[in-house]
């Protein structure tokens, strides 16, 4: 190479060099936030809820000019509510250096997987829809926007020593149900009750009729029942059977579309732990802004959940970054949220605000969920 | 009287379940001493065929019953002539043997949360929902079904070992495969046949149990464990002894949880499985003579 053409060669690589840097000060770089959600299978009505609320609200952020004038693109991926497939996207966005917000999973087992990975890349992680009380615990960069389980148990054992006479409890032998039979045993001992009846079952058990006669026997006028899914619908239909009148009362997940499908209309009248009143104001202006967009109302907490997860992630990812760089720092974002306080969000029901910590990166407590009903398709509120 | 009669009925129906597990197991021991882990992930999809062949596609029962049976059958016996056949040419071990039955589970479970999704899905019953009312005792028609399905299996289990001659070739192979060989009887044909059925009977043993649990991928486990504690307590090897010990396991779930403790009714199952274990090694009817590895 000739001496000229090196010059040539060094100065348009100057000019190149200074034009881009020019240009990042022109407009700043877009920062990309994740969502890992369940897009496919049966809990896709999850996944499809919070996508819709995310989404509307980064266009409302966008529109507002964005965090610190960056704008945001939202990077939403399907883990099929499955551990392996949840953990490889989780590495993912980490590896990915434009991306600064993640949101997700939805489901428990792949929240409690992809720990690990956010805490050894010191990344804060915002899940949705989860429920487990081990994601918050132990996790500095984990922060859980749904009301975690004992909370739930919690609010459960509260409405039925307010509203029952023989109360009875019946939970499956699965990490959930012992977990929180110990919270609910706890409350009602708190309010002086004691329970007419203790049945356990094996999650999956193919006849519950067992049980469902002793609590009959006992008299329960009032059955917390801590099982999910298909032993929730087992529970209903084999209570129809053999005619035990008892109220049931059960967790939020009873209120789901695949619950309420096995249970063919006999979880009619059956209560549900919920973080969500559809008429608190918050609530309400969500409902109408995601109705306005995308056309439909949604029933259930999750969309709410996803809306304020990144409503609350914008207030502290303005202090994670800057308008003048395109950096953004997690370590700052985690103290953001762990400052986060007084929050009015659309999930939480009554006067409740979420309230974030350190140490204390759960978004409700008791206070902030009540008792709702199940009506055919509907879900109502309860008596308070 | 009456919560002894609801608790019964629920017995049989459970039992009944258990017991066409254990017969499925004891079939497939019987020509080929092989113990199948894969037993509850095979009912698993007879349960699975339900909701697509009469969930979705809205077949006629018995064709949704043959459909299954046939399908987990022809899975079962393309396992043996692809990964059973291979190891046996391999001389690997029995033991080795068993733990590619435990792949088998593992595949099943994997390729069922695929295409069936990983939540519980509603089986179809060829039978009323609605409750029957004796005197106190309420009975769901498909209870009845499911009592009655397993005493005709059963029954022609019971005929096709004692009158038939392909019945009697199988169990001569389970005794003693070299003389069967010199009769004229071809044991590898043996063992396809015992593991068409084995798979076939588990098929439907899901297919009946899935209006009752729903069908879901992991539901396997629990049926191997119970059909297996049931078939062992009956004894290895013997049809009668599958049906008493699957009625026997039945019993123990539901009057345990009924009169004792729900919390405790795995447990009562298995103090019963290791007392008979310790006064009859072979089960309460099966024979000395099964024991040996021939396959």
């Amino acid at each position: 190479m000739t001496r000229a053409k090196a010059v040539i060669g060094f100065g348009a690589a100057f000019i190149i060099a200074v034009g881009a840097h020019s240009a990042a000060h022109a407009a700043p770089a877009t920062f990309e936030i994740g969502l890992s959600a369940a897009l496919s299978g049966q809990v896709a009505f999850i996944g499809d809820a919070v996508q819709k609320a995310i989404t509307l609200r980064v266009e409302q952020i966008n529109a507002a000019g964005g965090i610190n004038g960056h704008p945001l693109k939202l990077v939403v991926e399907d883990d099929k509510c499955d551990p392996t497939a949840g953990v490889s996207i989780a590495q993912r966005f980490v590896n990915n250096d434009a991306m600064v917000g993640v949101f997700g999973p939805l489901c428990s087992a792949v929240s409690i997987a992809v720990k690990p990975a956010f805490a050894r890349a010191k990344m804060v992680d915002l899940t949705v829809a989860s429920t487990a009380d081990a994601i918050a615990k132990d996790a500095p960069w984990t922060f859980q926007l749904a009301a975690p389980d004992s909370v739930y148990a919690t609010t459960l054992a509260n409405y039925a020593a307010a509203h029952g006479k023989r109360i009875a409890v019946l939970n499956d032998t699965s990490a959930f149900g012992l977990g929180a039979y110990s919270t609910v045993a706890q409350v009602l001992k708190q309010h002086g009750v004691t329970e007419v009846a203790h049945e356990q079952i094996t999650a999956g058990q193919p006849d519950i009729s067992p049980q469902v006669l002793s609590l009959k026997n006992a008299g329960a006028d009032f059955v917390i029942a801590l099982v999910l899914g298909g032993d929730a619908a087992k529970l209903c239909l084999t209570s129809r059977d053999l005619g035990l009148k008892a109220q049931l009362a059960g967790q939020t997940a009873w209120s789901f579309p695949n619950v309420l499908t096995l249970a063919k209309g006999a979880c009619d009248g059956a209560l549900f732990t919920d973080p969500f009143d559809p008429q608190k104001p918050e609530a309400k202006a969500f409902l109408d802004q995601y109705e306005k967009r995308w056309g439909d109302r949604p029933q259930s907490y999750f969309a709410a959940a996803g809306w304020d997860a990144v409503g609350i992630w914008a207030e502290a990812a303005k202090s994670a970054s800057s308008a003048s760089s395109d950096t953004f720092d997690q370590a700052k974002l985690q103290a953001a949220l762990e400052s986060a306080h007084n929050y009015r969000g659309a999930i939480g029901v009554g006067d409740v605000t979420i309230n974030f910590g350190p140490g204390q990166h759960v978004a409700l407590t008791a206070s902030g969920t009540h008792m709702r009903l199940i009506q055919g398709d509907k879900l109502v509120a309860a008596a308070p | 009287m009456t919560e002894f009669l609801q608790l019964l009925i629920g017995a049989l129906t459970l039992g009944s379940i258990y017991a066409l597990i254990a017969l499925g197991f004891n079939l497939i021991f019987s020509s080929s001493r092989l113990m199948n882990f894969a037993q509850g992930d095979l009912a698993m999809l007879g349960a699975m065929c339900g909701v697509t062949l009469g969930g979705t596609l809205h077949l006629p029962y018995l064709l949704v019953a043959l459909g299954a049976a046939a399908f987990a059958g022809l899975v079962f016996v393309a396992f043996q002539l692809s990964v059973l056949q291979q190891l046996v040419r391999q001389r690997a071990t029995l033991t080795s043997m068993v733990m590619a039955t435990l792949a088998l589970s593992i595949f099943l479970q994997g390729v069922a949360q695929l295409v069936w999704g990983r939540l519980e899905r509603p089986v179809p019953t060829p039978m009323s929902t609605t409750p029957l009312h004796l005197g106190g005792v309420v009975i769901i028609p498909h209870d009845l079904f499911v009592i009655a399905l397993a005493t005709v299996a059963f029954l022609l289990m019971r005929l096709f070992f004692a009158r038939t001659l392909l019945g009697k070739a199988l169990l001569a192979t389970g005794y003693e495969p070299e003389a069967a060989r010199l009769v004229g009887i071809d044991p590898r044909r043996m063992v396809l046949v015992t593991f068409m059925l084995g798979g076939g009977f588990a098929a439907l043993a899901g297919l009946i149990i899935g209006p009752l649990t729903f069908a879901a991928p992991w539901m396997g486990l629990s049926l191997a464990v119970n059909g297996f504690a049931a078939s062992m307590i009956g004894g290895l090897g013997s049809t009668t002894g599958a049906l008493i010990g699957g009625l026997l396991v039945g019993a123990l779930h539901t009057f345990g949880a009924g009169y004792v403790s729900s919390a405790y009714s795995d447990t009562f199952v298995f103090l019963a499985l290791m007392l008979v274990l310790f006064g009859r090694p072979s089960g309460l009817l099966g024979s000395p003579m099964v024991t040996g590895e021939h396959f």
